[in-house]
């Protein structure tokens, strides 16, 4: 053992193909999945993608199950499978965002099934053809706060029922099945929270009163605000069973989505600036010596603060890959990276001027979709409560 | 391969060093005030951290390795940053002979530092870095002619020798040691005093024409890169010092909001109080890692020009998250972060002189800007 924070070689060029993958057959589809507001109808695109499965579900592949089309095992990575999600993050969205998600384990669903899930659901739920999925969480009153939930299920014989309202909900209308968060016992706070899987069947019945919010960024993802009105599905629907720990057992797959949300907002921020770089080089006589240095240095030095941030949720996923608490380290790197990815975005924005702000590039949709980064998985004060909370119980630290 | 765990040398020299946090601290305000390590505890924590002679020499020292020097360094700081440098700082001129490959050197040093000190001078302030020292050695037939200014050296004035870093007039990056006869003492703080780290003896020290044998020069067979990067390693002293000090002043004052009650609630629980707090700790967490990454991977850069840039980055983040953890720790802590019945205060004056060390305008915002 020695301290080093250098990817393996496999993983650089890894690293390089997604990138290149990103840049290459992802953007020329983003603006129409701005415009659209869907996810374009590409399957080549997906197919296109030197990896499987999306980083954030390298963790919960089976040690047979492979990370990338050139087959590598899960079992072949040199280093934990959170450290890989990390630094497979960072080229996902250099060329534009829409299409990451659409790869196998996008979501967490996956992730609460696979950890707290029953054998018997592990096969039925995650095994098998990839489909998209989705989790309702969120709630108008409490935001993602679990001991907030008022979404409740009932047991009723063989059958849960489900009454409540869930708003925000990411690809409600277009996935396969989702894991809905609900309380079976209201007055316990979040140990009365459980997760339950709804079929497309299940979520038919939903009275959806927006399918599409209109929100500044990440349009291609819907958002979709529904109620639930005595909503009936079967009693082996409630993921790990009624006597299972509960969902805040399976938490920690905030902490590493954190981290890896942390690094979509430097992979946005990263993909503007080899834009802009580029945009700037083409122009180069148009700028004076001193402006031109100027400049120059700065995107070094955006570069490296990207790096200093990656550094902290890289470390969040190695304490994760070993067991330990990756908390506080996944939420100082989610406290920070947005501010600094958005500052990097307005800074590329600015370079370019007037037409950076146009929509014959792609600078004003990025200025957009990094303003998202933030409040996914909570903003940058909410992560510094929780900080603030560990440092408290000398939890946090080194 | 990416890992974060020490080695296990590394580890237990950490280990070791922590088991002396407690007393250091006890008397920390007292060795700075006097200048005076008792001679035992010198002793035990040169032989723990690797720095003495005799492990250096052999090379079982875990200061040879960077990235042992940046551990060692931060956690002898999170006890005092005086001491830290004072013990590591003794080692330095012997560990950078060891970086230039110069195995002969390693043992004259070594030797020496039985009489006395050896200082390194490294740093001339003004935001130079290695490669633009001014510090000048012309050929004179067999012998080097030396002229230029270090400043700070620890122990400029009072070692038995200093080992000078210059560059040579065929603009090559090179180390001499000169005995302290050869060597005028500008200023000396002991005498002067100085705003705080008052345990390390530091001096300005001048070069004037002063000649030397050739075997005065140490590693004189090294390549460039190999100078450049055994002078930029040393320089990694100061950034993991200020963060171990960072590190310190977060914690204790977490530590101490967590028991204050104001108004019948922890001070702790005001988020007001704690943003700050949790911010000084992230940038100390940032500067650490950059810190860690520059130092396992410093044979890796491909020019000097880019080496540097990456130390002179580290040097500043470090000192800046430094500053604003010993800053913060003495606001929250309201006049007892004034007091010198407490190290906040302290650790506030050490931020700022460690801050000024090795200060580079090229890697530092504009003040105001951040302020505002």
């Amino acid at each position: 053992m020695a301290i080093s924070l250098k990817p393996s070689q496999k993983t650089v060029e890894l690293v390089e193909l997604t990138r290149r993958w990103s840049l290459d057959v992802v953007r020329p589809y983003a603006r129409e999945a701005d415009t659209n507001e869907i996810y374009p109808d590409v399957p080549e695109v997906i197919e296109a993608c030197p990896l499987d499965v999306a980083p954030v579900g390298f963790a919960t592949l089976r040690d047979d199950e492979y990370v990338d089309r050139a087959h590598t095992l899960k079992t072949d990575i040199e280093f934990g499978p959170n450290v890989l999600s990390v630094f497979m993050t960072e080229p996902l969205s250099q060329g534009d965002s829409w299409a990451w998600q659409m790869l196998h384990g996008g979501t967490v669903s996956e992730d609460f099934i696979n950890l707290i899930g029953t054998p018997e659901q592990v096969e039925k739920w995650c095994t098998g053809e990839h489909v998209l999925t989705a989790i309702a969480m969120t709630e108008d009153q409490s935001g993602t706060d679990l001991a907030g939930i008022q979404t409740t299920a009932v047991r009723d014989g063989d059958e849960w029922v489900l009454n409540g309202k869930k708003v925000f909900i990411s690809n409600l209308l277009e996935c396969e099945w989702i894991v809905l968060l609900a309380t079976i016992d209201p007055e316990a706070g979040s140990a009365g929270v459980r997760a339950f899987i709804l079929d497309r069947d299940d979520i038919a019945k939903f009275d959806v009163t927006t399918d599409k919010e209109d929100k500044i960024g990440f349009r291609f993802i819907r958002n979709a605000t529904f109620e639930l009105h005595d909503i009936r599905i079967p009693f082996d629907r409630c993921v790990g069973g009624p006597e299972a720990p509960g969902v805040a057992a399976a938490l920690g797959v905030f902490s590493k989505n954190r981290a890896t949300c942390a690094v979509w907002g430097t992979s946005i921020a990263r993909g503007c600036l080899g834009f802009t770089e580029q945009w700037i080089d083409e122009r180069a006589e148009e700028y004076s010596p001193a402006r031109l240095t100027r400049i120059r240095a700065d995107f070094a030095e955006m570069h490296d603060t990207l790096d200093d941030v990656v550094r902290l949720a890289l470390k969040s996923a190695w304490l994760k890959d070993r067991g330990e608490n990756a908390a506080a380290t996944a939420c100082e790197a989610k406290a920070v990276t947005p501010k600094l990815a958005e500052s990097i975005v307005l800074r590329c924005l600015q370079l370019v001027g007037a037409e950076g702000a146009s929509e014959r590039h792609l600078l004003e949709k990025w200025y957009r979709d990094i303003k998202m980064t933030d409040a996914m998985l909570g903003p940058g004060q909410v992560q510094r409560r929780s900080v603030a909370q560990m440092l408290l119980r000398g939890g946090a630290g080194r | 391969m990416f890992d974060l765990s020490p080695t296990a040398a590394q580890q237990s020299a950490v280990e070791e060093l922590r088991s002396f946090r407690p007393r250091i601290r006890e008397i920390a305000r007292e060795v700075n005030r006097t200048g005076r390590l008792p001679a035992d505890l010198r002793t035990d924590l040169s032989r723990a951290a690797g720095a003495t002679p005799e492990a250096v020499a052999d090379g079982s020292s875990v200061l040879l390795d960077p990235v042992g020097l940046v551990l060692v360094a931060e956690e002898l700081a999170i006890a005092d940053a005086g001491t830290a440098l004072e013990i590591i700082g003794a080692a330095q001129a012997q560990l950078l002979a060891a970086a230039l490959g110069d195995s002969a050197a390693v043992e004259r040093v070594g030797a020496l530092r039985a009489f006395g000190d050896v200082a390194l001078g490294l740093y001339e302030g003004y935001g130079r870095a290695p490669s633009e020292y001014r510090l000048r050695a012309e050929r004179q037939g067999d012998r080097w002619s030396l002229a230029g200014r270090k400043d700070p050296v620890s122990h400029g004035a009072d070692a038995s020798a200093v080992l000078l870093a210059g560059r040579t007039d065929d603009d090559a990056s090179a180390a001499f040691l000169v005995e302290a006869a050869g060597v005028q003492v500008e200023r000396d703080d002991r005498k002067e005093g100085k705003l705080a780290l008052g345990l390390v003896a530091s001096a300005a020290v001048r070069v004037d024409g002063a000649t030397v044998p050739a075997t005065a020069r140490i590693g004189a067979s090294a390549e460039e890169f190999t100078v450049l990067r055994a002078f930029n390693t040393q320089r990694l002293l100061v950034p993991a010092v200020s963060i171990g000090l960072g590190q310190a002043a977060v914690d204790t004052t977490a530590e101490w909001v967590s028991g204050r009650k104001v108004r019948g609630a922890a001070l702790g629980r005001n988020q007001g109080v704690m943003f700050p707090l949790v911010d000084a700790g992230i940038a100390l967490s940032r500067a650490r890692l950059q810190i860690w990454d520059l130092a396992s991977r410093l044979a890796e850069f491909d020019t000097g020009a880019v080496l540097e840039r990456r130390v002179g980055r580290a040097v500043a983040a470090a000192c800046a998250a430094g500053t604003q953890a010993a800053r913060i720790a003495c606001n929250t802590m309201g006049w007892r972060g004034l007091s010198q019945q407490f190290l906040a205060e302290a650790r506030y004056r050490d931020a700022g002189v460690l801050s000024a060390v090795d200060f580079d305008v090229l890697h530092h915002n504009v003040p105001v800007i951040e302020a505002a």
